[in-house]
């Protein structure tokens, strides 16, 4: 037989124009309002959110007042706006605390498995049993209901179940031969963990951050509806649906500006983790 | 074959455990006492049956996994309970080359930051002459520069598996263990990919292990055979005498499952009876005789239950364990037809 190598070359291919799925352009819109609303919304309204005019109390939208006033003749879009700002940073301050403890944790009981492994998630198992609601109420009782605390009531709500997600990710990661790959090759533990493990992490952790995002801005309404998360007057999503939920039945308008943007943002995030989780299957991409 | 032997391996044996804690777990012998030898530049082939043993025993050679009992020597030195910077430089000695060409490569780096892993690990090289040595080696296999940018998924299984081979060549080892490197690949692309190993090995002097159930791979490249059944070696000898002249019934069932094509249309082939594992584990005695058509036509003598055979010289310069090699009859013509029609 002769011996022929076949020298195999493939033409790099024009860059395909992707076809956007009108759910990302949908939930992309909406992130970006949400995120402009963050940004720029309180110099865009200019008012102050803590002014109080009682002689103009439950004023219509129009005017000065884009969207109205409130109980107390507050501006209500700037209330919202400023709020916003408030919801984001708890949001995005819970997902690092649980990301901070869940990736370090998952990593190392999914890489070094044994006893370490079975420790640590029966550990974590004792957490997952722990309704995270009542996690987060321990935490607040325990230090008072405030911006900080209710970061790290959601913060140490999230991180159990994450911490499992990884790991399980981590054991699925390990077991395939490009780690082999790597061992053969000599590369020590933390080589491996870095160029194996961690970049095959990205996608999920990259869906699973804005997962928790649309659940912390869930949660964080929920405590601020319950009285425990940010208190009134500081404005956030959350004590703004406390704030309105008095005069619900003589002025729903009120509840509803206060509702319609957690959903909005929720579902902004959500849509956002779907189209990631498509985009990033790694079959499919290059 | 003559010379210091490269890789030495003796008495290995490998359980594994059922998973759980404590004792009381059945343990699985994957590999029951096995010894041979690889020569310098020599190409050793080693064939069975799924669950013979075969990956096992080259996950153990480059130390994926600790024998339980045994002794693997590279060049007179013992592998085991070797620390920090020797196990490198045998790192550098043995490389793997996987039959998994799809999972064998991280998905989300590119070519080039993978054909870096063996020169930045082992300190080969750095900045441009990293560039420089990534390119020769693309080149080496048959792939082009250009594709150093891309991703693993993208690329062909034959492509992969050529960057497979460059990523095991990098540390320019002496030994490589080839784990069904084409099993996974097209009838065509094997061929490719075969006779890339059959050039490298030329011009590097490279020895190895190659491991794959495929006999036709088998014979086109390797100048000795070992045969593994139930994770015993039952034949081990030059590639012809093996293939043309078979002593133990096993490898002779073995070479008579391939179709031999005849003229006039039809071909014969023979079969053996019952599944791998049909066969219990067996304490004492030949693991084969359960399935062994010699067996039964001796009468089923007791000698192969109960004394375990043991590798001994057999006619053409090989080893084979079985009682009754010597009074086998000749084999089916059909494997002439099958040395024939290859290479």
């Amino acid at each position: 037989m002769k011996t022929q190598v076949a020298v195999l070359v493939t033409e790099p291919r024009p860059a395909a124009r992707r076809r956007v799925p009108l759910l990302t352009t949908v939930g992309a819109s909406l992130g970006l309002l949400v995120l402009l609303t963050i940004v720029i919304g309180p110099w865009l309204i200019g008012q102050d959110p803590y002014a109080i005019d009682i002689g103009n109390r439950f004023a219509g939208p129009g005017g000065a007042h884009w969207l109205g006033t409130d109980e107390l003749g507050r501006d209500v879009a700037s209330r919202i706006a400023y709020g916003a700002r408030a919801t984001a940073l708890i949001a995005v301050g819970a997902v690092a605390i649980a990301t901070a403890i869940a990736i370090p944790l998952g990593v190392l009981t999914g890489f070094l498995g044994g006893w370490v492994d079975l420790v640590v998630t029966r550990v974590v198992d004792l957490f997952f049993a722990i309704p995270s609601l009542l996690v987060a109420i321990g935490v607040i009782g325990l230090f008072g209901a405030s911006v900080t605390t209710t970061v790290l009531a959601l913060g140490l709500s999230y991180w159990p179940f994450y911490t499992r997600l990884i790991r399980s990710a981590v054991v699925g990661l390990r077991s395939r031969p490009n780690v082999d790959a790597a061992r053969v090759l000599g590369a020590s533990r933390l080589r491996v963990i870095r160029t194996e493990i961690l970049t095959g992490l990205v996608p999920l952790v990259l869906v699973q951050t804005t997962v928790l995002l649309g659940f912390a801005i869930l949660d964080e309404a929920a405590l601020g509806f319950l009285g425990l998360g940010v208190q009134p007057p500081q404005a956030s999503w959350g004590s703004r649906l406390a704030e309105s939920r008095e005069f619900i039945l003589v002025h729903p308008e009120l509840a509803l500006v206060a509702g319609v943007p957690i959903v909005l943002a929720v579902f902004a995030m959500n849509l956002l983790s779907d189209s990631l989780r498509d985009r990033l299957d790694a079959k499919r991409t290059g | 074959m003559s010379g210091e032997s490269l890789l030495s391996v003796r008495g290995l044996v490998k359980d594994f455990r059922e998973r759980g804690f404590g004792p009381g777990r059945t343990a699985v012998r994957a590999v029951d006492d096995v010894s041979f030898d690889v020569y310098p530049g020599e190409t050793l082939g080693l064939v069975g049956e799924s669950g013979s043993g075969k990956t096992t025993i080259g996950r153990l050679i480059v130390r994926l996994e600790e024998p339980t009992a045994g002794r693997i020597e590279l060049r007179g030195q013992d592998l085991r309970g070797l620390s920090g910077r020797r196990s490198l430089e045998f790192r550098r000695d043995v490389q793997m080359i996987f039959q998994n060409t799809q999972n064998a490569f991280n998905p989300r780096r590119t070519v080039r930051s993978v054909l870096s892993d063996p020169y930045q690990i082992h300190r080969l090289a750095s900045g441009a002459e990293l560039e420089e040595r990534i390119g020769g080696l693309l080149r080496r296999v048959g792939l082009t520069t250009p594709m150093l940018d891309r991703y693993p998924q993208q690329f062909s299984g034959g492509q992969r598996q050529r960057l497979g081979i460059a990523r095991a060549l990098a540390v320019q080892p002496a030994l490589v263990v080839a784990d069904e490197p084409v099993s996974g690949l097209d009838v065509s692309v094997q061929a490719q990919v075969l006779n890339l190993f059959a050039e490298l090995r030329r011009e590097l002097g490279l020895a190895m292990l190659f491991i794959s159930h495929d006999l036709r791979a088998v014979y086109f490249l390797c100048e000795r055979i070992a045969v593994l059944y139930l994770g015993r070696l039952v034949e081990i000898g030059p590639r012809r005498t093996l293939l043309e002249d078979p002593v133990h019934p096993y490898t002779r069932a073995l070479i008579g499952s391939i179709p031999a094509f005849r003229p006039g249309g039809g071909f014969t082939r023979t079969v053996i009876k019952g599944e791998i594992s049909d066969s219990e584990p067996v304490k004492a005695g030949c693991h084969f005789a359960p399935r062994c058509a010699r067996w039964r036509e001796l009468g089923q003598p007791a000698r192969c239950r109960e004394e375990r055979p043991l590798l001994r010289p057999a006619a053409g310069g090989g080893l084979a364990a079985c009682h009754f090699a010597e009074s086998s009859p000749r084999p089916l013509d059909g494997v002439a037809e099958l040395a024939g029609g290859i290479g």
